[in-house]
């Protein structure tokens, strides 16, 4: 065998590595990402330092009958990740003012403060269960949350369009008994966009197995002066009963610096 | 005659025939189904029924089912709380699975595609268990949002509920509890583990009794009993077989947890349960023996089996082609139809005792057995057309009622009467023609001495002769019965239908006496607008009204959103009892605010005003917030319309009454015109029912006698005789109805019906005795002749009748349930006194006029 002929085969073994290479890459590059690293891109969009939103929630019932209500939420994650948050009623008048102040240590029991204007009176409350209606909707605190990506196992079944939008359809299921007795899930399916990462649909499983709610987004804008997308339009449904809960967001914003004392029992009661 | 020559000719067909048509009515009868439920009773779509529908869906209220659990050393210790615990837990899981379910499932995986197919195999993997539940719901929404076949979804919908049949259960482990503590409001329940220590039982109890709305509520006041209530995921008038499983479920669920504790089931479906069980029951059990005995008369008044057997075959015929025909419609048995049956027997069986009674005395005569058949059809044929006209012109006027089950009810008994009437024309001469000529254990001259003859005879005499005695009676009778009726107790009681000593009955008494009561009133105010009930005026007027309700000693507990609204303000005043109540319209309270001064703040106190609206308001929003929700059975969405439940210790309908009577004269003076008040709830219906049947019974009855007056006057061409008819029937009815005050008896939809039955049996014996007696008078004979011809033939059908039928229903009496007893002894009474009427009181009258006749003769 001659230099050129080992040339030609080193070139020729090259020639078929890189094939064989770009065979391997192709399937490789349109590979889908795993269920978990989906979830940690949502996460991450996710994360901000504070939001300030006001929003309008309709709570509408099985038979068609509404109660509306105006109400703004401030949160912030301080830099000990303890999770703050204060939501007051702006409408309807006769409840306007009323707050609730929560803040989630990373190391003790949360603190919950209850302000009601009508008796000028700031108590404290317990801690509400993450299973309880968050302020009468068919959302639970749990809802609210953030996601825990160590409690779950995260297992991509597949893609859809759902209203137009192209995601990732996501299963995700509980690692222990106790993460299902707290949250109340037994299993959800989680609908992420492909292009913002945003939840677009989640199907809720009751600790029996029981298709309990519907989450549905839509209204996905860019958040003013930010990376950050949103949906602006927000709705829950209890499938059994059908009755429902929309929110729908007249403001948005994303880390204004919110300071911490906004998170004090005498703003709280005070508004200032 | 050409007819019955025909009949004679080929008796094998005829009767061919009628058993083919029977046949195919048999089968009919399959889809007759029994429902008790009083909505059945009342028109379709009349208000009361509506609104209550209204009231159900718009405070998503359910029947509920009371397990009273009752041990009078008390329930306060680790053993019996486990037991309420249990029993709570073991009534969610109640789920009816059939295989005839299962096999459904499988015909519909083989019918769909392939998603639905492996989910229902996954389902029907492990055979169809209550572990499904979830599955079944599942594909449910799935079914309904993929706009599957409709049978597909009604299929699973009724899957679903067998699965899921109790939509809730509220015990002392699941009940919302607001309870007062440094935690503020907070919405749990006041047994979330079984307490086992002396420090947790002695909690356990501070915490029930700390809470006004449990007392009685939800543990009795002396702690020896508390309640589970289980609230059905359906309505009883909806689903009846379900509602059928799922008590016998609760039965056998009870049973193991029973001693020492009691382990008793109320409540209205309960009731409702025992009530078909038990008028079905006893009437399908009882009915046999009343045939039976009514064949043992017959059969000692005929001395000849086929003159039991003919107008017996007759009577179950009629009730087969009845029945079918109802199948047919689809019109189910109610509490005012089941009567029917019984009709028919006391109705139908009379033609074909007059037609043996007849052919008896023709054979006799004649000696030859087509000769006989067609006398007697000769003589016969016109009267009895003409009581079988009568009879289904009477009943058919019973549907002028706006009752459907009264119509049903005189419509069905018409067509029964006319199933009768065909049969007596032509099944009776075809089926004498089969048998064997009567065979006579004694002679002519035994039958003319024979005692009934004899007696028959001296009645006669008695009647005509000492007829100013018949009339004295008479008018002593109505005297009597004028009495008696106004003081005859209008009204109906479903568990006082039941023996004291049955099951249900003696559960509904302990539950009565140590809780709240079984019957539920709902009253809900409409305040007409957005948010009225956050008004503390409104919520003051609807707490007063509740007080002035629980001055009366059969409220046994009321709820209403101003109990929560109280307890609300109690718990955010830190217990303090000044505020168990609802807030004023305004309330000056001291608070403590920051002041700026000089650059430093200050805590100081400060007195202000504050709405009690927005109090209110604010509560609400709390209450909702901590999660509550049993408050969406008290007050709707938007907060414009309560719902006040009052609880009531009996089902007496007068009782129910005055407590509606009491609420609405609360009304009438506290609320304002613009606010509208209505009344709904089990309670409601029954006093609507029965200030709406029994009026409507009575006048169609009037309605259904004018009818007759008329048609006996085309008759007899004669409205004076039409008038004599009557007027036995007359008194008989107010007969019944003294007998029935006179023993306590209440007049309802069911004993209202007995009246019905005098009219159909009363024309019988009026129309045969009076078309004998005036053909035999066209024959020119002599008046006692007559009379006493009559009563040797008709007037003995009649009294064979009268014992038959009258014994037979005494049979009833052996019944456990009230209005069985009641129908029995008052028809079995109704019938000899309704021929003794006719048999004494048609020939005095008779008399009186002949012999007027005659004197006018003389004088002359």
């Amino acid at each position: 065998m001659n230099r050129s002929n080992i040339k030609h085969s080193i070139f020729h073994i090259f020639h078929i590595s890189l094939v064989a290479a770009l065979l391997i890459a192709i399937p490789l590059s349109a590979q889908q990402p795993t269920g978990r690293e989906i979830m940690e891109m949502f996460k991450a969009q996710e994360r901000t330092k504070d939001t300030s939103v006001e929003f309008k929630m309709t709570i509408i019932n099985a038979r068609g009958s509404q109660r509306e209500r105006e109400v703004t939420q401030v949160t912030k994650t301080d830099e000990n990740d303890n999770r703050k948050q204060l939501i007051r009623f702006l409408s309807p008048a006769d409840v306007a003012g009323t707050g609730f102040l929560s803040i989630e240590y990373s190391d003790r029991n949360d603190d919950n403060w209850l302000y009601l204007p009508a008796l000028r009176k700031t108590r404290r409350i317990a801690g509400s269960d993450k299973t309880d209606s968050f302020i009468g909707t068919e959302f639970t605190y749990e809802d609210l949350d953030t996601e825990t990506l160590d409690a779950y196992e995260y297992r991509l079944t597949g893609s859809a369009n759902i209203d137009g939008i192209e995601s990732w359809v996501i299963e995700a299921i509980a690692t222990d008994f106790k993460k299902i007795k707290e949250t109340g899930y037994s299993k959800r399916e989680l609908w992420i966009s492909k292009d913002h990462h945003l939840v677009i649909q989640t199907k809720f499983y009751d600790k029996d197995g029981a298709y309990v709610k519907l989450f549905k987004t839509s209204d996905i804008r860019q958040v003013p002066g930010t990376d950050k997308w949103r949906p602006f339009y927000l709705s829950m449904e209890e499938v059994r009963k059908g009755d429902r809960t929309v929110l729908s967001m007249t403001d948005y914003k994303i880390n204004q610096g919110v300071e911490d004392q906004f998170f004090s029992e005498r703003y709280l009661k005070r508004g200032r | 005659m050409r007819f019955y020559n025909l009949v004679l000719k080929y008796p094998k067909s005829v009767i061919g025939i009628i058993l083919l048509i029977t046949l195919f009515f048999t089968w009919q009868m399959r889809h007759v189904k029994l429902n008790n439920s009083i909505s059945e009773l009342l028109p379709e779509g009349h208000s009361s029924v509506v609104q209550d529908l209204e009231v159900k869906y718009e405070f998503n209220s359910r029947e509920m089912i009371l397990i009273g659990i009752v041990d009078e050393r008390g329930i306060f210790n680790p053993q019996t709380l486990q037991k309420v615990k249990d029993i709570s837990d073991a009534v969610w899981k109640i789920a009816i699975v059939e295989s005839a379910d299962e096999g459904n499932l499988k015909t519909w995986s083989e019918k769909l595609n392939g998603r639905y197919r492996v989910k229902i195999e996954s389902i029907l993997t492990g055979g169809l268990t209550i572990a499904d539940r979830s599955a079944v719901s599942n594909l449910l929404l799935e079914a309904k949002s993929d706009f599957a076949a409709p049978e597909f979804v009604s299929f699973l919908e009724s899957l679903n509920l067998k699965l899921s049949p109790v939509s809730d259960v509220l015990s002392l482990a699941s009940v919302e509890n607001l309870t007062a503590n440094e935690w503020g409001l907070r919405v749990d329940s006041p047994m979330e583990f079984v307490p086992q220590t002396e420090q947790e039982l002695a909690e356990l109890k501070e915490k029930v009794f700390g809470n006004e709305m449990f007392i009685t509520g939800l543990v009795s006041q002396d702690s020896s009993g508390t309640l589970i209530l289980a609230e059905l995921a359906f309505y009883y008038d909806d689903h009846l077989e379900l509602a059928h499983q799922v008590f016998q479920a609760l039965e056998a669920l009870a049973a193991p947890y029973r001693g020492p504790e009691q382990v008793l089931l109320a409540g209205v479906p309960m009731v409702n349960v025992y009530t078909s069980n038990y008028m079905g029951g006893d009437m399908a059990r009882l009915m046999p023996i009343v045939i039976l005995v009514l064949m043992a008369v017959m059969y000692i008044s005929f001395r000849m089996l086929k003159g039991v057997l003919i107008p017996l075959a007759v009577v179950v015929a009629a009730l087969i082609w009845t029945l079918g025909i109802m199948g047919i419609l689809g019109r189910p048995i109610t509490l005012v139809t089941s009567a029917m049956p019984v009709m028919l027997i006391a109705v139908a069986v009379a033609d074909g005792i007059h037609l043996i009674t007849e052919y008896q005395v023709m054979w006799r005569k004649l000696q030859d057995r087509d000769k006989a058949i067609l006398a007697t059809m000769q003589q016969l044929t016109g009267p009895v057309i003409i009581t079988s006209l009568t009879d289904m012109a009477g009943f058919s006027s019973l549907a002028i009622s706006s009752l459907r089950s009264i119509q049903d009810f005189g419509l069905f008994t018409a067509i029964g009467v006319f199933a009768a009437l065909v049969f007596s024309l032509t099944f009776i001469p075809a089926a004498l023609k089969l048998m064997k000529p009567p065979r006579f254990h004694f002679g002519e001259a035994t039958f003319e001495r024979s005692w009934i003859t004899s007696g028959l005879q001296r009645l006669a005499t008695f009647a005509i002769r000492r007829r100013r005695w018949v009339y004295a009676g008479t008018v002593a009778l109505l005297a009597l019965s004028i009495i008696a009726i106004t003081r005859l107790n209008v009204g109906s009681t479903m568990v006082g239908y039941f023996k004291d000593d049955s099951k249900i009955f003696q559960a509904s008494q302990v539950i009565n006496e140590k809780f709240g009561g079984t019957e539920v009133l709902n009253i809900v105010v409409n305040t007409g607008r957005k948010n009225g009930l956050k008004e503390p005026e409104m919520l003051k007027k609807i707490a007063s009204l509740q007080d002035t309700l629980e001055t009366l000693r059969i409220i046994g507990y009321t709820s209403s959103l101003a109990d929560y609204v109280k307890r609300i303000n109690l718990v955010m005043n830190d217990n303090n009892p000044v505020f168990n109540r609802i807030p004023a319209k305004t309330e000056r309270i001291t608070v403590t605010d920051w002041v700026e001064k000089n650059g430093r703040e200050f805590e100081v106190e400060v007195e202000e005003e504050i709405s009690g609206r927005e109090q209110i308001a604010q509560y609400l929003l709390l209450y909702e917030n901590a999660g509550g929700d049993d408050l969406e059975k008290l007050a709707d969405y938007d907060y414009s319309k309560a719902n006040i439940v009052a609880q009531i210790r009996t089902d007496d309908t007068p009782k129910l009454l005055k407590v509606r009577q009491k609420a609405q004269n609360f009304v009438a003076v506290n609320f304002e015109n613009d606010v509208g008040v209505y009344y709904a709830g089990c309670s409601n219906l029954c006093i609507v029912a029965d200030t709406l049947i029994i009026p409507s019974q009575l006048k169609s009855l009037a309605f259904a006698l004018v009818v007759v007056l008329l048609l006996l006057g085309l008759i007899f061409r004669s409205f004076r005789y039409g008038l004599l008819g009557l007027l036995p029937l007359v008194l008989t009815i107010l007969f019944v109805f003294t007998l029935m005050s006179a023993f306590g008896v209440h007049l309802d939809a069911v004993t209202a019906l007995v009246a019905s039955i005098v009219l159909g049996v009363g024309i019988d014996y009026s129309v045969h005795f009076l078309s004998r007696y005036r053909k035999l008078r066209k024959e020119d004979k002599g008046f006692q002749e007559t009379i006493l011809e009559v009563f040797k033939t008709s007037g003995r059908a009649i009294v064979f009748n009268a014992f038959a039928v009258g014994i037979g229903f005494f049979v009833l009496m052996f019944s456990s349930f009230w209005p069985v007893i009641h129908i029995g002894w008052l028809v079995a009474a109704n019938m000899l006194f309704s021929a003794l009427l006719t048999l004494l009181l048609i020939p005095a009258v008779l008399a009186s006029f002949t012999k007027k006749k005659v004197e006018i003769i003389v004088h002359k």
